[in-house]
């Protein structure tokens, strides 16, 4: 059997059916193979948007999302797509042609050591170096990717080994090595501090997700009856219209959320790691809190934040060891009159659309029988749609997180329909990020991916331009994109129906739009371009310093 | 702080570059390093002194996250001089001594090296 043919069964043996690549010579014999394969191969425009639309397509599975570009600089671009899913934690493998073997070393044409490049944002990786051990590579790649904290794995295949003869591989499955529950002591000293606690706290995090602990986590709330914020990446963990959920903490978060967390005499951490966008000014997070931190990975308990107790293992498990009964009524409805107090207002004034409401009418008015997933960019418009979306579970959230990567959006949004066909996706855009993988609406008219994309354009880097304002003296550097292309003709051109929305007017019958009709759909949503996001806690300030777009 | 760990690992492709790469994207630098793989290639053992102003646990801990790493312990800890803490070059010039803080030490082995930050330019 050839290498490439082994690479494919090897693939099929982990139950992969969907990859998403881009061809080129040292991948060529990997091709070949594919033409007679089942696996279905998604033809990206550019290799970042196949890794960051297999990011995508594993966190809506929990499957380990796969990827494949050729050498040189098919390899290197795969790399911001690695690099987001390092950040994230999400199980994918990453395969690249590389030049064979015997011109390792020589500079050959597109040579480029990206077993070295890659190295400090994989889980781990792979150079192959001879066809006996191809299969288990794959297999031990695999193992690797899903097991303890997920993340990217690299298997770098020289030319060489793809085309070589290996007659009766051995193909042995892999199972997932399970972690444990925390250790039954750590367990009984978080249970004794939250029957201790008067202000208990739980700050939810990506890693509730990641380890499948959704309902584990929601019944550990309800039991003890105490109040959740979430990160970015814990949002739809809790359901975001839950009454113990006070939204998202951090730099953009919920005053309630915010205020509840500098106020908390005990922080559950559940798969969070005090980000610096979560924290702010880290010596006065949580100030009277002590923490109980739950992770999956050691590592991350106390390298922020020192914990008063650590509980290391599946979160899935140890939640349900922690169910305590507790009188904490006059807290919780502290924490739930500024709820009440604080809700996010839709009545800006002016006749352009404000951006925020439009997103609160989409979700309101897409709950229902099916589901919706968005996907997101990086910028305003991220926040904004963390801001006044409502989520019910966490995968249904596509956002780039830890590396914050523009132009993440339209190809998870591809990742997010191919793992999820039935679902209704949304990809939420800005102009900045929008332009980043803007060829990638070539792949959603070749397989005619029902995607709805909503483009909100103020004509600028918006959040730059917000940071601008607020912290560099109104100096508009290099943020103008007054110039921007007419979107809704680019849309065109790739054969996607399109339509723009200029006045607050027009915006319910776009909603309707993007909820009924079938196929893809551009919608072009022109914002004022001074709109920022709030509230905000500026760079190196406690989390109760939260300036409102009254106080600016 | 200074800290000297014995690390045991399997000896794959990149083992010892992920080693070095991971102690300095954490903010470890590195003062001294002695590598051996056993006879067999198979694993390698590395005496690897750092230094830090983070906790070492959190080095160990990263290191143990390393799919090569079998093992990490620490051999020995050093209180250094605060003045010379963060400046990796003009230390090793006024503290020639430092050079050899890991001193050499014949390994059965098959291959064997020693780099002192003397022998790497430094």
């Amino acid at each position: 059997m050839k290498g490439s043919e082994i690479l494919i069964k090897a693939l099929e043996a982990e139950g992969v059916d969907t990859i998403f690549g881009y061809p080129g010579g040292a991948i060529m014999p990997v091709y070949d193979a594919l033409y007679d394969s089942q696996l279905k191969h998604i033809l990206v425009r550019h290799e970042q948007a196949a890794a960051l639309a297999a990011d995508a397509y594993a966190r809506v599975t929990g499957k380990v999302g796969v990827c494949l570009a050729t050498s040189g600089p098919g390899a290197t671009n795969l790399i911001t797509g690695i690099a987001n899913a390092f950040l994230d934690s999400v199980p994918m493998v990453a395969i690249t042609g590389q030049v064979p073997a015997a011109y390792i070393g020589t500079d050959a044409f597109q040579e480029v050591d990206i077993f070295g490049i890659s190295m400090p944002v994989v889980k781990h990786s792979f150079l192959v170096r001879r066809i006996e051990d191809l299969a288990d590579t794959v297999a031990k790649a695999f193992k690797i990717a899903r097991s303890g904290r997920p993340g990217p794995v690299l298997i770098d295949l020289p030319k060489n080994i793809t085309v070589a003869d290996l007659p009766n591989p051995q193909f042995n499955g892999n199972q997932v090595e399970l972690l444990s529950r925390g250790e039954a002591k750590q367990l009984a000293t978080a249970r004794a501090m939250i029957q201790e606690a008067k202000k208990p706290l739980v700050y939810a995090g990506g890693g509730v997700r990641i380890a499948g602990a959704t309902e584990e986590l929601r019944a550990f709330v309800e039991a003890c009856g105490m109040p959740c914020v979430t990160t970015l990446h814990g949002i739809g963990s809790i359901q975001g219209d839950h009454e113990l959920c006070l939204g998202m903490l951090g730099m953009h978060g919920t005053r309630a959320a915010n205020m509840a967390v500098q106020e908390c005499d005990l922080l559950i951490a559940v798969g969070a790691r005090f980000d610096d966008r979560v924290t702010g000014k880290l010596a006065e997070f949580a100030p009277h809190a002590r923490v109980v931190h739950m992770d999956g990975d050691p590592c991350e308990v106390s390298k922020m934040r020192a914990a008063d107790c650590g509980i290391v293992g599946d979160i899935k498990v140890s939640l349900n060891f922690l169910h305590a009964e507790l009188e904490i009524d006059e807290w919780v409805s502290t924490c739930m009159q500024r709820k009440e107090q604080f809700q996010f207002k839709y009545d800006a004034p002016g006749e352009l659309v404000y951006a925020p409401s439009f997103l609160k009418e989409l979700s309101d008015r897409s709950k229902g029988e099916e589901n919706t997933i968005v996907s997101c960019d990086v910028g305003q418009h991220q926040m904004w749609v963390a801001q006044h979306v409502s989520f019910d579970m966490p995968n249904n959230h596509l956002t780039s997180g830890g590396l914050g990567t523009m132009g993440f959006g339209l190809p998870a949004a591809i990742g997010a329909q191919l793992a999820s066909p039935e679902s209704r996706v949304v990809c939420v855009s800005g102009d900045g990020s929008f332009m980043m993988n803007v060829q990638e609406l070539a792949t959603i008219k070749r397989y005619n991916l029902p995607i709805k994309i909503v483009l909100f354009d103020n004509s600028a880097l918006g959040m730059v331009r917000q940071w601008q304002e607020l912290f560099f003296e109104k100096r508009y550097s290099e943020v103008d994109l007054s110039d921007n292309p007419d979107f809704a003709k680019v849309a065109d051109a790739f054969g996607i129906p399109s339509f723009r929305v200029e006045k607050r007017s027009e915006v319910s019958d776009a909603i309707t739009r993007i909820l009924t009709e079938e196929g893809p759909l551009f919608v072009h949503v022109i914002i004022d371009t001074a709109a920022n996001v709030w509230p905000l806690v500026p760079p190196g300030k406690n989390n109760s310093e939260m300036l409102e777009e009254a106080t600016v | 702080m200074r800290f000297t760990l014995d690390v045991t690992m399997a000896n794959t492709e990149g083992a010892l570059e992920r080693l070095l790469g991971r102690l300095r994207q954490r903010n470890f630098t590195v003062c001294g390093l002695n590598a051996n793989t056993s006879a067999n290639f198979a694993r390698m053992d590395v005496k690897v002194t750092v230094e830090s102003t983070k906790a070492i646990e959190l080095a160990i801990k990263q290191l143990n996250k390393l799919i090569d790493v079998a093992g990490v312990e620490i051999r020995a800890a050093e209180e250094h001089h605060p003045a010379h803490h963060q400046q990796a070059r003009p230390h090793v010039q006024h503290h020639p001594e430092r050079k050899h803080v890991t001193s050499f030490e014949p390994h059965p082995s098959f291959q064997s090296f020693e780099l002192t930050t003397s022998q790497i330019g430094l």
